[in-house]
């Protein structure tokens, strides 16, 4: 799969603009309602991810909050060899309780699967059933949903949908949308046609859109994946491979 | 049954709302219909200056609504066409001088001796527009082709659709095709693929409308200018006629004269 980043990302908090920087990709640790969200960054070379996966202090994993953690390879290939790895030298021996191994990657997503690993977000993440609404949002409407939103129509210029979880417009997006709204994780936001001039999933901004970019105007998900917006294809493609 | 009652809106200022009115009302009532242009624009009435009767204007619509006077007095009748009449807004109070009870009141105190009420609305989406709205029954959304009127024509088109206001259906005006075709205006098809309603007309851009204005004189009285047959087929689309959209590029190409010519067969 191609992958392309993009090129402005913006914070919403003071400065607005983070210049870009050639900062080494570090392993980032969350903290969420299900106990730690460990995030591989996807420039990182197995051994150093391995070498630094094994540095974080199993005091860490600890929290008494938690439960467990979830492991979010994000758009990262996941190799057999990587896998048995975790296992080997950080899971096993520490005795974590893994409760997902997430990843945007579609192969390496049927290889955890085939290989009996839970692949699906924790459950507790954000509200349980998605808001569904079937009829294009106008300028000026706004739809507020702690759970996920699926528009079956657009959503103009002038119209906004905040969520909580992710949120599916399956016509033109055109308006804002604000996605994961309260920092939850795992988000996306998918448009039938981009057309927006500004995004936000949880606490990052980006504003940067127009014309001139790649993903004017064509379907798309977007993911936040080491601290900016992530663009891919949205194709629905036939499940015949699978089948 | 009464008069049917439509509201003239916009959301957006300046885009030909009381334009629109005016040259609608005269065509209608050119058709034989019983017509009524109310200016529900409070404090900045300008519908009696588009239709030439400003210096007609005794009583208001305020007026009756508080007793003043009767409603009989209060319109206007117009005496170059018969069956048209003005029911005026009062240029000394504010939109809060009237709520939309009120409003709609008045409308149905209106409709047993019309056939068409026609509510030239205020800009902007706050007491001017709710009054207008609430006593009609459906909508004429007049936009530019301009990017802020079609995102202010959605706008409304959202509030009117959620008050139940049926059928909607869209003016635009002041479209130039070679601006379109030079990509350098929105398309009839942009707009409707974002305002997604019926469309009722497309009136060009034509500096008779300006000199109209001026003269107090709506351009539907004479009918000889691309705006004029614009409205004059705006009117018929109103009363059920299936009236095909004017092809404006021949304007451009040909010349007006040529293409009405062409259209009348002389």
């Amino acid at each position: 799969m191609t992958l392309c980043k993009t090129v402005e990302t913006l914070s919403m908090e003071a400065p607005l603009i983070e210049t870009p920087t050639t900062k080494t990709p570090v392993i980032q640790l969350k903290g969420t309602n299900f106990g730690i969200r460990v995030v591989f960054p996807k420039d990182l070379s197995d051994d150093l991810l391995l070498d630094n996966f094994e540095a974080i202090p199993e005091e860490t994993y600890a929290l008494p909050m938690g439960t467990g953690v979830v492991l979010d390879f994000q758009s990262r290939s996941c190799s057999e060899q990587l896998i048995g790895a975790i296992l080997s030298r950080v899971v096993w021996p520490r005795k974590l309780n893994v409760l997902a191994w997430l990843t945007w990657d579609k192969v390496s997503l049927a290889r955890l699967a085939c290989a009996g690993f839970t692949t699906k977000e924790p459950a507790g993440e954000h509200v349980s059933g998605a808001l569904i609404l079937d009829h294009s949002l106008r300028s000026g409407q706004h739809e507020d949903y702690d759970g996920d939103v699926v528009l079956v129509g657009h959503l103009n210029n002038g119209a906004e949908i905040f969520a909580g979880g992710s949120v599916s417009v399956l016509g033109k997006l055109k308006g804002l949308v604000h996605a994961g709204r309260n920092g939850a994780e795992g988000i996306y936001i998918v448009a039938g046609s981009f057309e927006s001039q500004q995004l936000r999933i949880g606490d990052k901004l980006c504003d940067q859109f127009g014309e001139d970019m790649k993903w004017w105007k064509k379907p798309v998900i977007i993911t936040l994946e080491d601290d900016g917006l992530l663009f891919r294809d949205w194709k629905l493609e036939a499940e015949t491979e699978t089948a | 049954m009464g008069a049917r009652v439509i509201v003239i809106t916009s959301g957006k200022g300046g885009v030909g709302k009381t334009t629109s009115t005016a040259n609608i009302a005269v065509a209608l009532a050119k058709a034989g219909k019983r017509v009524v242009a109310v200016d529900t624009d409070i404090g900045l009435r300008n519908l009696d200056m588009v239709m030439g009767l400003e210096s007609r204007v005794v009583y208001n619509f305020i007026d009756v609504i508080e007793k003043n006077c009767r409603l009989n007095q209060a319109l206007v009748r117009d005496k170059r066409v018969e069956n048209l009449h003005l029911l005026p807004a009062a240029q000394t109070r504010t939109k809060d001088a009237v709520s939309p009870a009120q409003m709609a009141e008045l409308c149905e105190q209106l409709r047993p001796d019309f056939d068409f009420v026609l509510l030239d609305c205020p800009a902007g989406i706050e007491g001017g527009f709710k009054n207008a709205a609430a006593g009609a029954d459906e909508a004429l959304i007049v936009t530019t082709p301009e990017v802020p009127a079609v995102r202010d024509a959605d706008r409304i088109i959202g509030m009117l659709e959620s008050m139940g206001k049926s059928p909607i259906r869209l003016i635009i005006n002041r479209f130039r095709p070679v601006m379109v075709q030079n990509n350098e205006m929105l398309s009839q098809e942009d707009i409707l693929d974002i305002l997604a309603i019926k469309l009722i007309g497309i009136v060009p851009e034509d500096d008779s409308v300006i000199k109209s204005a001026n003269r107090g004189e709506p351009l539907t009285f004479t009918h000889n200018s691309p705006a004029a047959l614009a409205y004059t087929n705006i009117a018929a689309r109103i009363l059920g006629e299936n009236v095909p959209l004017l092809h404006l590029d021949s304007y451009r190409s040909q010349g007006f004269l040529a293409s009405l010519k062409k259209i009348f067969g002389f």
